[in-house]
């Protein structure tokens, strides 16, 4: 079981450069919403 | 009661404290750590990845999400340790105010001991000496003299006492002497005390307008940055350039204004404890950082610019009368006055005359400072008088030959002249003399320096006004002034837009101390003034207000220069890390790494380390504040600059060097 | 006709080489006419601001200011184009500097001077070929549009100026111990919010732009390497700051069209109308009056502080974008 699990992980890893990639993106992009809310509201925090 | 010492346990607290405060939800607050926290979370992602991939760059990676985690940790931890140390000082306080038996007095009469908990507002307690005074409260009737060092730390015992200016006494002090009818002013748990100790926990909780704006500029410097990051590998594909994400998120922590951004909580909640440690008490941030904008500050004469306890030095006769008429008649005038002057002229005048024996006395006029006079009617019809020559002038029957000259002669030498009468006949003038602090003088030099002006209020007449004033060096003086005249002072000056400071402890206070920017109560002033002013002193001492001045631009200054050392930074950083980053695809721009660091990764390394640990170095600054001198504009301008900028420009520089050598030393790149 | 292009920072010439076409600029001297006419309101514009708010030292520091920067631009062009790079290593005379893409009535430093100041000025015109710049040079161009108030274009380049002001004021006001006030009036929350906002649009769309340049039309470039990546980058930096000018090297294709129209609209009135915004609310703001306690903006002492500001925060946020493109070539040559 465990090593099935491991092996998976492993293969979802090495072909996923590019997903993590992305990922990367579209988190960016969330944190940079973030601080545009931060800048028009920074009373909210 | 003022504690600079860390002691272990505030330590220890703020060790645990700060490991609370790593969750999201409290660093959501800080846009930079936040992104920071973030970024930190998605690189221990990669890391566990790369570890279980067996990727090379693994200990690298590792590394890298440490030190981010170890960016927002040093940034709570310093926050944590700020409030930490402002909680100790409340702590210390609550402990001096034991849960004491009070000896509360009906209406009626009849009085019942309860807890110094159970009593409310508008009860009346009666207070002995030696015992502790329950709550926070007025004096109805008696006068003694407190203990307030539980409070203030000072044990020099002041007086309270019922009428005047001085029946403010505080829950936790102890009454020496006498006896004292108090009302209660404030209910359990609402006590000046417990609003202080609220004040200090709670100075986290609110963000001052200028903490705020500059909160903006910080999130906006992250935002572009951020921009930077996410399109910084696709604009290098065009040169066949990639570069770790771990790296980028590296690149990332390096730029953003990490130490301000980390450090600016603290550096706030940090000066409001300065505050505090001055023994003040501000009702809001927003209040130390207007003192620290104030431009005109508005003095009382008589004990604060002067000593104020003023003493009889001299009684002087008019026309045909004669010194032992004065001696008398000044004795008879002041028999019933407890006021320092009223004591100090009736000492006068039985060293003089020492046969002097108290006259039957049927009224006591009291000095009101509406008619400026005081006095009493004896027994035997005559009536007696004392008071400021000009309401004088007009009381007496006729004005007598030298008069004006007199008058004169004692104001020239800054003293104030108390013209006596007996039956509105002038008898005499009483010489009440009256000195300037010692050290006043450079004090009030030092707020010029700043740029802030100075203006004397005084009740007394013109010509000692100036003398004073001249004497003490201040900027501008207002004599002959009627209580209600303050708050026209404090208007006229907010008129041509100045910021305007002030002190006062009487109810005739209130207006002018809530109408100007900073108003500053004295502790043992009325309920009314407190309530009014937004700072009060728990010394009572008027000059504390240059103090409170000086710790609002100390707030903004430490602000100012940390913001310029953390953007200045950068300038380094690029200089390290993007040789860094480029130099296996990019060759070319290693040429940028002139100070010749070892290897890419322990270049990357080297700077997100100094990064890091430059928030814990400068925590001790953030919480002293920098160094502040009252100097001009300008020249405190170039002496930050030089410091922060320049030394921001050139220390990383050495320190990554530095940093790298080690690095590469321990073998921690592999 | 050169007039009118020449004054209101247009740029556009009526032929395609613009100011290098004998026709729009014979001699020399027209040349140094056109470049007065280039800077004449620009710089007009700040010593005016000076007079309207009552001091013209104001004015005088910001010029002063900005002609250190603008001097230190006019000396890296006019050293990059003394010689051509990639002629070093040749047996070729480089006497005569670098004249590739140049016009040989007006030589090489005439060029590298008229370059320097259509990119501050935002005009745009031109009077040789860009793409055929030395790195170096290349560099200082794009960076005088990432400045974009190097005196700067009509009007644009004193909205510019003063969003640095005030950053400027309300970092380093800070280290004075006063809450940090311009003119007077405090610099509070909502003016500063609008002010960052107004200095983020510039590199924003540069960057994000050049980024979907890479994406989809890496193939217009003419160069590879970093001379392309400059090409795309110096296209939309051009457009951002409204300048005009052109690297040239990129192939026209509707992308590249459509985007830069966007971004010559967003980069001019965004600026424009937040800045509008925080002068209204200035309008409104009580006056504190000077006293020495005051940090004052038309001190030498500022000029410098506004100098660093300048070039530092646009050096911190343009720095990628220069080094993958001409400052990396730069780095390639020495």
């Amino acid at each position: 079981m465990y090593m099935l699990a491991s092996q998976i992980f492993m293969e979802i890893i090495a072909s996923s450069t590019t997903l993590i990639y992305i990922a990367f993106v579209i988190l960016g992009i969330i944190l940079v919403g973030y601080l545009t809310y931060v800048l028009i509201r920074p009373e909210r925090f | 009661m003022s504690n600079g010492v860390y002691s272990r346990k505030i330590l220890v607290d703020a060790f645990a404290d700060s490991i609370k405060k790593l969750s999201p939800r409290h660093v959501i607050g800080n846009p930079v750590m936040f992104v920071v926290e973030v970024s930190f979370f998605f690189a221990l992602i990669l890391a566990i990845g790369a570890w279980i991939f067996g990727s090379s760059v693994a200990l690298f990676n590792t590394e890298i999400s440490i030190l981010l985690l170890l960016t927002v940790w040093f940034s709570t931890f310093a926050e944590a340790l700020s409030e930490g140390r402002g909680r100790a000082q409340a702590e210390s306080l609550r402990k001096t105010r034991k849960e004491v038996r009070a000896q509360k007095i009906a209406d009626d009469g009849t009085i019942t001991e309860v807890d110094s908990s159970e009593l409310v507002k508008g009860d009346r307690v009666i207070v002995r000496a030696g015992d502790t005074i329950p709550n926070d409260g007025d004096v109805i009737k008696g006068s003694g003299s407190v203990d307030e060092s539980a409070i203030t730390g000072e044990s020099a015992p002041v007086i309270r006492e019922s009428g005047g200016d001085f029946t403010s006494v505080t829950g936790g002090t102890t009454l020496l002497s006498d006896e004292l009818l108090i009302e209660i002013t404030a209910n359990p748990g609402e006590s000046f005390l417990d609003r202080m100790i609220a004040l200090v926990e709670g100075a986290t909780r609110q963000k001052t307008p200028n903490e705020l704006a500059l909160t903006t500029v910080l999130a906006g410097f992250t935002w572009i940055l951020t921009v930077i990051i996410i399109t910084f590998n696709t604009l290098g594909s065009f040169l066949g350039v990639t570069s770790d994400i771990t790296v980028l998120y590296g690149l990332l922590a390096c730029l953003a204004p990490t130490t301000i951004g980390g450090l600016l909580p603290a550096i706030g909640i940090a000066g409001m404890d300065r505050v505090t440690q001055f023994n003040v008490i501000a009702t809001s941030g927003r209040a130390v950082e207007a003192a620290g904008d104030v431009t005109t500050i508005i003095l009382d004469k008589t004990g604060t610019i002067t000593i104020g306890n003023r003493l009889a030095e001299e009684f002087i006769p008019l026309g045909d009368k004669t010194e032992a008429d004065v001696t008398r008649a000044s004795f008879l005038s002041s028999v019933c006055d407890e006021t320092p002057e009223g004591r100090s002229i009736v000492a006068l005048a039985q060293k003089l005359i020492p046969d002097l024996t108290r006259p039957d006395v049927k009224n006591v006029v009291e000095f009101s400072a509406s008619t400026k006079m005081s006095g009493v009617d004896l027994a035997d019809g005559r009536e007696v008088r004392k008071g400021a020559f000009d309401v004088m002038s007009d009381y007496v029957r006729y004005v007598p030959q030298g008069f004006r000259e007199v008058i004169d002669g004692i104001a020239q030498r800054g003293a104030t002249p108390l013209v006596v009468s007996v039956d509105r006949e002038p008898i005499g003038v009483i010489h009440l003399k009256d000195t300037v602090k010692p050290g006043m003088r450079e004090r009030l030099q030092e707020l010029r320096d700043m740029g802030i002006k100075t203006i004397m209020v005084t009740g007394d007449n013109r010509l000692t006004a100036a003398t004073i004033a001249a004497e003490a060096g201040v900027d501008d003086y207002v004599a002959e002034s009627k209580p209600e005249d303050k708050i026209k002072i404090v208007e006229a000056e907010q008129k041509q837009g100045k910021i305007v400071a002030m002190t006062g402890d009487g109810t005739n206070d209130a207006p002018a101390l809530a109408q100007a920017d900073v108003g500053l109560a004295m502790n043992s002033g009325t309920q009314a003034a407190k309530e009014a002013a937004n700072m009060i002193d728990l010394d009572s001492d008027p000059t504390k207000l240059i103090d409170v001045v000086g710790i609002g631009k100390q707030l903004l200054m430490t602000r100012g220069s940390i913001t310029t050392f953390s953007v200045v930074t950068d300038f380094a950083k690029y200089f390290t890390i993007l040789p860094a980053i480029f130099a296996v695809a990019l060759p070319a721009i290693g040429k940028l790494d002139f100070i010749n660091l070892q290897s890419p990764h322990s270049a990357i390394l080297a700077a997100v380390i100094f990064n890091t640990f430059v928030i814990l170095a400068l925590i001790p600054l953030a919480m002293r504040g920098v160094k502040y001198k009252p100097k001009d504009a300008t020249s405190t301008l170039i002496r930050n600059v030089a410091v922060y900028g320049v030394g921001g420009l050139l220390t990383p520089f050495i320190a990554i060097k530095a940093i790298d050598l080690l690095v590469n030393y321990l073998h921690l790149v592999g | 006709m050169e007039s009118v292009k020449m004054l209101g920072s247009n740029g556009g010439g009526y032929y395609g080489q613009n100011s290098a076409n004998p026709y729009e600029n014979p001699t020399p001297a027209t040349n140094a006419v056109e470049i007065l006419l280039m800077i004449l309101i620009a710089s007009g514009f700040i010593y005016a601001y000076g007079t309207m708010v009552g001091n013209t030292k104001e004015g005088w520091v910001l010029i002063c200011a900005v002609l250190v920067i603008l001097s230190a631009a006019l000396v890296i062009n006019m050293i990059s184009e003394s010689s051509n790079p990639a002629l070093s290593g040749l047996a070729v005379n480089q006497s005569a500097g670098n004249m590739e893409g140049k016009e040989v009535r007006f030589g090489d430093v005439s060029s590298a001077q008229f370059g320097a100041w259509t990119t501050a000025g935002a005009v745009g015109a031109v009077t040789s070929m860009h793409d055929s710049w030395g790195p170096w040079g290349a560099t200082s161009l794009q960076a005088m549009m990432m400045l974009n108030c190097v005196f700067g274009g009509v009007g644009c380049g004193m909205i510019n100026i003063l969003i640095f002001v005030i950053l400027s004021v309300f970092i380093v006001g800070l280290m004075v111990g006063r809450t940090p006030q311009y003119l007077g009036r405090k610099i509070e929350g909502y003016e500063t919010k609008l002010t960052v906002f107004s200095f983020l649009i510039h590199p924003f769309l540069v960057f994000t732009f050049t980024t979907l340049g890479v994406l989809f039309a890496a193939s217009q470039t003419l160069n590879p390497g970093f001379q392309g990546f400059a090409e795309l980058a110096y296209a939309y930096l051009s457009a951002a700051a409204n300048n005009g000018s052109a690297f040239a090297g990129l192939s026209v294709s509707p992308f590249l069209n459509y985007s830069m129209a966007l971004v010559f609209a967003v980069g001019r009135y965004g600026t424009f109308i937040l800045m509008l915004f925080v002068a209204e609310v200035f309008l409104h703001k009580k006056i504190v009056p000077f006293d020495i306690g005051t940090m004052r903006t038309d001190t030498w002492i500022f000029g410098a502080v506004f100098i660093g500001v300048v070039v530092i925060l646009n050096l911190l946020t343009f720095f990628p974008l220069l080094i993958f493109g001409s400052l990396g070539q730069a780095l390639a040559t020495i």
